[in-house]
């Protein structure tokens, strides 16, 4: 520090900082009519560093959609990037750095459940800037402190878990032992099953494991202490590959159900396909194919040439567009843009759907002030007061013949 | 009462894995004085060169006495260990003798460590990928010891290799001249070197057979759990707690301080949350430093 500004006077130095802070005056009272800068903060290192380029693929979809639109404010949205890392003190770093230098306005992500209740709890909830996570789905995001400026455009693991009840009770358990991972996935999961389960009339012993052992046969013990039929396994399949040949070989478990994070061929490898015939499990889904996905899928198609290979591309989209449209209903402030996110998407007002076309309709009503609905392409988005999506599907899978097929999807609501 | 003699079961498979483990670690604490952070990315090391010669190059052959395994994993073992004791070797030759020549303090060397550690684990990566393996997939019954308290033959295999290494580890240490010379090294290096002892090539020999524990406890822990890559070094701190609680140095202390780690977490779910499992080792180890500083059996082999 010392060493660099060796040079320099004093003077040069305070007359540059004054400068700098009039210049932050300047950008705060830069009235409402400004550019719309938005965020979008995801992974690209770390363990989930595969899914932020491909999910940005989906973010800048919906720019390309909004700016052929006209934009916001008559100026072209403007897209700036962050990386997370899986890292908790990164993101929230991340995060202060797109508001304090970017001036972003709203941001779409983080991805990891853990790391989005870090950035709304330490930056967006004080910030007063808006933040729509594409892919967090731990209930634990529901009740979270964040100052009403935290949404998400996937549905809660809370409707898996409602799903996930249903489907022992139908497969004819009373009894569960649950082993989740002891992370806001896991325990989030775990939690909200055993809430559904037990209010249908089960009981259910739920056991945290932590990722690291080497055996997990004293946690499968715990969990079948209270008599459990069947193992719900809500983790992810490195260890569930160990817990589950466990669970089979020491006569502690022989039926079992699954969740998205251990709907897995490396599971299916590791145990081998006998051992899991016929075993079902829930994960989110897509549903049928509504308009709106289809409008997507087409967009989607027509600019990438194929459909991505990774989830919560179609969340990410949907949440950008969201962003520009609240912004464009009301004014780039944050506290704005949280406040209209609820009513452009969701509501009374006349249906849009994603595509070029849809995107502009949408924009040209939210721009006049007038009520518009937003029907996303992985969502309807209709948001509750907690930020959280009402609506989703969950899908019902089996492992079947050795490999993973399909049963049904079930719609859910949260409202 | 049935139900806690199965944990303790459990926990002498786990505390065979973790006793060995820290027997290696402590032994080269001994004579090197510092501590060994690529002791556990060596395990996992070791659980690969095993998964090479059985999968990868096919020498399994037919399964023996119930076990998941065949021949070939005997041959693996045998393979792995001299491998790893020339490994051992070698790493030290390249890169903790020159930082002992530069008197580099123990903090340098034990994040020289952390660094071998990392650059195993991006190796093994490279070559076999990031995702968990098993020697032999598919379910292997665990069979009744009494009433209900069940065990896998791999298990009574893992048991029974434990107790054969620390008989043959026993005779070296204290029944042959190079036992003698370490064991005087360890206690004073200046002194044995005094006595004609030659520190280098004591050096060398703890080191080989730090190596051959590790590669005992790497391969026993691929066929207790699977063979993935962050294993070993996930159980870095049960045996570190071992080998503060065995008394640093110590390895038969190491040893029981294996068995008190993985019995009492293991024992301890009987009770309290599983959550909580991880910790019960360490709160053992807090009580025990403030009650016998020196540890169980104090710093001495």
């Amino acid at each position: 520090m010392i060493s660099l500004f060796q040079g320099v006077s004093r003077k040069a130095i305070a007359v540059a900082m004054a400068a700098s802070m009039l210049g932050f005056l300047l950008v705060g009272c830069g009235g409402e009519k400004q550019q719309l800068k938005i965020a979008f903060l995801a992974d690209y290192s770390g363990p989930l560093k595969e899914f932020g380029p491909v999910i940005q693929t989906g973010v800048e979809l919906a720019i390309d959609h909004i700016n052929a639109a006209g934009g916001v404010n008559g100026q072209d949205v403007l897209l700036v990037t962050g990386d997370s890392g899986l890292d908790k003190t990164k993101a929230t770093e991340e995060a202060r750095r797109l508001i304090d230098i970017e001036g972003v306005h709203g941001i779409v992500g983080p991805l990891s459940s853990g790391v989005t209740l870090a950035v709304s709890g330490s930056v967006t909830s004080t910030s007063n800037i808006p933040q729509i996570s594409p892919s967090a789905t731990s209930p634990a995001l529901t009740n979270a402190d964040d100052n009403g400026y935290l949404f998400r455009s996937t549905i809660s693991d809370a409707a898996q878990g409602v799903i996930l009840a249903d489907l022992a009770k139908s497969e004819g358990y009373s009894k569960a032992g649950v082993l989740y991972e002891n992370s806001p996935y896991g325990q989030g999961l775990a939690e909200a099953f055993k809430a559904s389960f037990e209010a249908n009339g089960g009981s259910a012993t739920i056991t945290a494991y932590e990722a690291k052992a080497a055996s997990y046969l004293s946690e499968l013990k715990a969990s079948a202490a209270n008599g459990g039929e069947v193992l719900i396994a809500a983790g992810y399949p490195t260890q569930a590959a160990i817990f589950i040949k466990e669970a089979l070989e020491n006569k502690i478990y022989d039926k079992f159900l699954f969740v998205d994070g251990t709907k897995s061929n490396d599971l299916i490898e590791a145990v081998g396909a006998d051992a899991l015939e016929g075993s079902k499990g829930t994960a989110p889904g897509a549903g049928p194919e509504t308009p709106a996905l289809k409008a997507w899928n087409d967009a989607y198609m027509a600019k990438n040439g194929e459909l991505p290979s990774l989830p919560f591309v179609r969340e990410a989209y949907d949440a950008t567009i969201c962003l520009a449209l609240a912004a464009a209903s009301s004014s780039t402030a944050g506290a704005d843009i949280a406040a209209a996110l609820p009513k452009v998407c969701g509501g009374d007002g006349t249906k849009a759907i994603p595509g070029a076309e849809g995107v502009k309709s949408a924009l040209d009503l939210a721009s006049d002030g007038k009520a518009v609905n937003f029907d996303g392409a992985a969502t309807s988005l209709d948001w509750n007061d907690k930020g959280d999506i009402t609506n989703g599907y969950i899908d019902i899978w089996e492992y079947k013949g050795g490999e993973i097929a399909t049963l049904d999807s079930k719609p859910v609501d949260l409202s | 009462m049935e139900e806690i003699l199965q944990l303790v079961v459990f926990g002498i498979v786990i505390g065979s894995i973790i006793g060995l483990g820290s027997m290696g670690l402590t032994l080269s604490y001994g004579i090197t004085k510092f501590a060994n952070f690529a002791h556990g990315d060596i395990m996992s090391l070791a659980m690969y060169i095993a998964y090479f010669i059985v999968v990868d190059l096919g020498l399994m052959g037919p399964t023996v006495f119930s076990l998941s395994f065949g021949w070939g994993m005997f041959l693996a073992i045998a393979v792995t260990i001299i491998l790893l004791a020339i490994f051992s070797i070698a790493i030290d030759k390249l890169i903790y003798k020159k930082l002992r020549r530069d008197k580099s303090n123990i903090v340098t060397m034990a994040i020289a460590s952390l660094g071998v550690g990392i650059i195993i684990r991006a190796v093994v990566t490279m070559f076999w990928g990031p995702f968990a393996r098993n020697f032999v997939p598919g379910i292997h019954e665990a069979v009744p010891i009494t009433g209900n308290i069940l065990i896998k033959p791999d298990q009574i295999f893992i048991i029974a290799l434990t107790i054969v290494v620390t008989i043959v580890m026993y005779y070296l240490l204290y029944h042959t001249k190079l036992g003698k010379a370490m064991r005087a090294t360890a206690d004073n290096p200046d002194l044995a070197a005094v006595s004609g002892i030659n520190i280098n090539n004591i050096l060398a020999y703890t080191w080989a057979i730090t190596g051959a524990l590790t590669a005992v406890a790497g391969i026993m822990l691929g066929i207790q759990a699977q063979v993935y890559i962050n294993l070993g070094f996930n159980l870095l701190l049960p045996m570190f707690a071992a080998v503060i609680l065995g008394g640093i140095g110590n390895p038969w202390g190491a040893l029981i301080g294996g068995f008190v780690v993985a019995i009492s977490s293991e024992v301890s779910t009987a009770w309290i949350a599983t959550g909580y499992k991880p910790a019960v080792p360490f709160v053992i180890l807090i009580i025990m430093l403030i009650v016998r500083p020196r540890g169980i059996f104090g710093s001495n082999i």
